[in-house]
């Protein structure tokens, strides 16, 4: 372990513990938690969701002590509050931070209940990473997406993950704080891909759920993950990111995980959706938050300003936010026009 | 603090170091030998690292080898020292037998690389001569001033006349005091916009009326080829950059030239567009090679200066605005010919000997109604803006220290990529700056307009069609071109408002002036008029393709949706 290391992480959610907990196996970590309540408990039981914390974990008094004791910064923050964490951030920060976000969301300037998608403008929504570069004076900026299931990572599973950043400092700084016998870390140049790959899947995995919670098998859901990836391909393009972030880990990857897995926020949205539930009563059954129907909504906006047909986003967000039911949202997909077999390569 | 704004009477300003042996290029100039022997060493060091076996670098070599002997079958230059065929050949011969020891000798190599460096900074080093740079400095302003000032035809007449017109004639747009006052406490880079073989010129001259110590600056050899220009340019503190040579032994030997100069405190001008604007826009991409060594000098400082004392380098970009560019028909030529490839440049020679160059510029002044220089903001070498003091603050306002950037976990670490990724974005803040700095002359407006309604009135044809069409087929009736320029006009003051270009006072005035005012300054110079007057009122042109040229120079402020 390196002793004179020290990185921080934002956010003590399922996620961000979990990753609290990776970076831990190498370095000192302090943990921040906006919630003081949630950081008090966290101090005095030292567990999240049943899980220990790792005893290299310390919870942080203020982002002020992690900015100055932390040269390597993961914020894990959902999209909706990371807009408010990094101004209050920001005072503290300096150029020789780095920081890799761990968010697979989108933030949109404007209120996304009220916006009317001819009205906007594309500039207005943000990755997380541009965020990060509009609000702080940080440069070296860069991102993690992959099939990370918190639970698994909690429970020490294998797996793996992409870094994205433009530099390769960055991306090497990272695997160097993340990197241990049981999760591997992968590079990527294509920051904007990655970052889309990663906030695209979202919907893809609550379709997912759907498509389980009505009883179909996995014939239905191959169909689906391999045509919805598709059309996070064309959703990407459009946003100005190249394919091949979506036909990696981040993207193929993370995709299949969160499709499959029960343990997924998204697919839970997806699956109770399907099974008559509200989405009202699910999102606050759920507690945290499922990035997957805000990214829909966002998604939604996106490709109504932009005049593109994305099937599988537009009849998804019918169903959660339009009650269409979710029977005839599937019929109407399967009569959906198909094109050539792995069109997507050639764009 | 805001720096005081000077008028056009206070030129030439009095110099912010008094004694010029005391000027930072005097003093690089006056340790010439020493400058030399460490842009060696250190370019050595550096190559050598980069070619870590002998295997390595005899590649290099080699290809170095094959490359110069193309340049001196098929591109000899004047400028070329009559023992280049020698020397190459030596070189050669040297080549083939340290490939014959093999491994038997490791040294045989750097011993050939190290001649080879050698001789590289030897043809790029400059000097500085105060004797000449006051000759110069006297000899200068009398030519603008006394022909700009003269109507055409009568200049000789006008010697003694009064010089400080020439101001009014050129407007300097900045923030001046502080230009002078930081160069006092660091190192200052001019990086001008490149539309014109005058640009340096103008801008070396206008520089030393801000009362700045003299600039250091890269002249293409070709340059020198000319007598009268290589006389000046290589006592002025000029050095030379031969853009035939592209090996990377080369290159780095300039980037470490440039590097070194800088640390050793010498101002310095870049353009950063690495050759003349061919379509005639502003340049969007711009050549990191020479920014990048500004970035290496200050990174530099901090490893050699505890972080209080560490000099400080700030860039300035410099927009040059002009009615019309002299070789504007050879450029646009060019790009027309080229456009989708790339390609190196030939450079033309417009003017090839010392009668030519006079005539050039004799031309370009008699001609030139007037011209601007603008400053944009003064900045660090990562691109953030700086104050009158020189603190760095960032886009958020936040005062930030520079040496930050360079440092991981608290160390200052070297690291090739990161540096790069940071020149892309002092190139970015460029460009920004030459936008929002860039002064709309009326010219530029009614050449956009009147470009932009021929390609609507045929229907949005690609411009190559629009090109091919004869000029006398096309003409945009009067009207159309009044309505245009004020729709534009009204876009424009805008986009002034929030700073994101600037406008010449002449924009104030009626369309049918401002018609007038353009046409009449575009034409001066061209022989062939991009724009004319048909007896029916309309607006057309004798030649598109210049036409064109100037149109570009709006190109990139969306200004075409709003006609």
């Amino acid at each position: 372990m390196s002793q004179n290391r020290r990185v921080g992480v934002i956010g003590a959610g399922s996620f961000g513990s979990a990753i609290a907990n990776l970076l831990a196996e190498n370095q000192k970590v302090l943990l921040y938690e906006h919630n003081k309540d949630a950081a008090a408990f966290l101090r005095k039981e030292r567990t999240v969701r049943n899980f220990a914390l790792h005893q290299n974990v310390e919870i942080a008094e203020s982002l002020e002590q992690v900015a100055s004791n932390c040269f390597l910064l993961f914020p894990v923050v959902p999209s909706a509050y990371f807009k408010n964490m990094i101004i209050d951030f920001s005072p503290y920060l300096r150029p020789d931070h780095i920081m890799i976000h761990a968010t697979k969301g989108l933030h949109c300037e404007f209120d996304i209940e009220k916006a009317d998608a001819k009205t906007i403008s594309l500039k207005e929504i943000k990755t997380m990473s541009e965020l990060i570069l509009q609000e702080t004076g940080i440069v070296r900026v860069g991102c993690l997406a992959g099939p990370n299931l918190a639970l698994e990572i909690m429970e020490k599973q294998p797996a793996a993950t992409v870094i994205a950043s433009r530099f390769n400092e960055v991306i090497s700084e990272g695997q160097a704080a993340l990197r241990t016998e049981r999760f591997q870390v992968y590079g990527s140049k294509d920051i904007l891909g990655i970052e889309l790959s990663g906030v695209l899947k979202n919907y893809v995995a609550i379709a997912c759920g759907a498509l389980n919670g009505l009883g179909y098998g996995e014939n239905a859901r191959a169909l689906l993950i391999t045509r919805g990836m598709a059309e996070m391909i064309y959703i990407g393009k459009a946003l100005g990111a190249d394919k091949r972030a979506f036909l990696g880990i981040a993207g193929i990857g993370d995709l299949i995980a969160t499709c499959t897995s029960p343990k997924s926020r998204n697919y839970s949205v997806g699956y109770r959706i399907a099974k008559g539930e509200k989405l009202d009563d699910i999102l606050r059954d759920i507690g945290e938050v499922a990035e997957g129907v805000r990214t829909l909504k966002i998604g939604k906006l996106i490709v109504d300003h932009l005049g593109a047909s994305a099937p599988l986003l537009q009849t998804i967000a019918k169903v959660l936010f339009e009650d269409l039911a979710m029977e005839r949202a599937l019929k109407f997909l399967m009569r959906y026009p198909v094109s050539a077999d792995a069109e997507y390569l050639d764009i | 603090m805001i720096g005081r704004q000077y008028n056009p009477n206070d030129y030439p300003l009095p110099y912010v170091i008094e004694d010029m042996r005391q000027w930072p290029i005097s003093r690089l100039s006056d340790d010439k030998q020493n400058f030399v022997e460490e842009v060696k060493s250190r370019s050595l060091a550096r190559l050598k690292e980069r070619y870590k076996t002998s295997k390595n670098l005899r590649e290099e070599l080699a290809k170095v080898l094959y490359q110069e002997k193309i340049r001196l079958t098929e591109k000899a230059w004047k400028a070329d020292p009559p023992d280049e065929k020698k020397f190459w050949n030596s070189i050669k011969s040297k080549l083939i037998k340290s490939d014959q020891l093999n491994n038997v000798s490791q040294d045989s190599e750097a011993v050939i690389l190290e001649e080879i460096v050698n001789r590289y900074i030897e043809e790029i080093a400059g000097e500085f001569n105060i004797g000449t740079f006051k000759f110069a400095r006297t000899i200068l302003p009398q030519f603008f001033g006394r022909i700009l000032s003269a109507t055409p035809g009568r200049w000789l007449k006008n010697i003694g006349a009064n010089v400080k017109t020439i101001h009014e004639k050129i407007p300097i747009i900045g923030d001046i005091e502080k230009i002078r006052h930081l160069s006092t406490k660091g190192t200052v880079i001019i990086v001008p916009t490149h539309f014109s073989n005058m640009d340096s010129i103008l801008v070396g001259w206008i520089l030393s009326e801000l009362g700045l110590p003299a600039f250091t600056y890269g002249a293409g050899l070709n340059l020198f080829s000319i007598d009268l220009l290589a006389y000046f340019m290589n006592r002025l503190g000029a050095y030379k950059v031969d853009r035939r040579k592209k090996n990377g032994v080369y290159l780095e030997c300039l980037k470490n030239y440039s590097t070194i100069a800088i640390q050793r405190g010498a101002h310095s001008i870049f353009f950063p567009g690495g050759t003349r604007s061919r379509s005639g826009s502003l340049e969007g991409k711009l050549k990191l090679g020479l920014l990048g060594t500004a970035i290496e000098a200050q990174k530099m400082h901090f490893k050699n200066f505890p972080e209080e004392t560490a000099p400080k380098i700030y860039v300035v970009p410099c927009v040059i605005n002009y009615h019309f560019v002299l070789e504007a028909q050879a450029l646009i030529s060019d790009y027309l010919k080229e456009t989708g490839k790339e390609r190196f440049y030939k450079e033309n020679d417009e003017y090839s000997t010392s009668f030519k160059l006079m005539r050039f510029i004799w031309k370009f002044l008699s001609a030139s109604s007037s011209l601007s220089v603008s400053f944009g903001e003064v900045m660090d070498v990562v691109g953030n803006k700086v104050d009158f003091d020189g603190n760095s603050h960032n886009h958020l306002g936040q005062k930030i220290n520079v040496k930050n950037y360079f440092l991981t976990n608290g160390e200052l670490k070297d690291d090739h990529q990161r540096d790069e990724e940071y020149t892309k974005i002092l190139g970015e803040r460029i460009v920004n700056n030459y936008y929002r700095y860039n002064v709309v002359f009326t010219s530029h407006l009614v050449c956009f307009t009147v470009f932009e309604l021929l390609k609507k009135q045929q229907n949005n044809v690609d411009v190559f069609t629009l090109l091919r069409t004869l000029p006398d087929d096309v003409s945009v009736p009067y009207n159309d071109v009044v309505e245009g320029i004020n729709k534009l006009k009204e876009r424009l003051k805008i986009m002034y408002d929030k700073g994101e270009v600037l406008m010449s006072p002449e924009l104030r005035w009626n369309v049918d002036k401002i018609i007038d005012h353009g046409m009449r300054n575009i034409n001066l110079y061209h022989p062939i008029s991009p724009l004319i007057k048909l007896s029916n009122g309309n607006i057309g042109s004798e030649d598109l393709k210049l036409l064109f040229y100037y149109h570009n120079r709006l190109n990139g402020y969306g200004l075409e949706r709003f006609i």
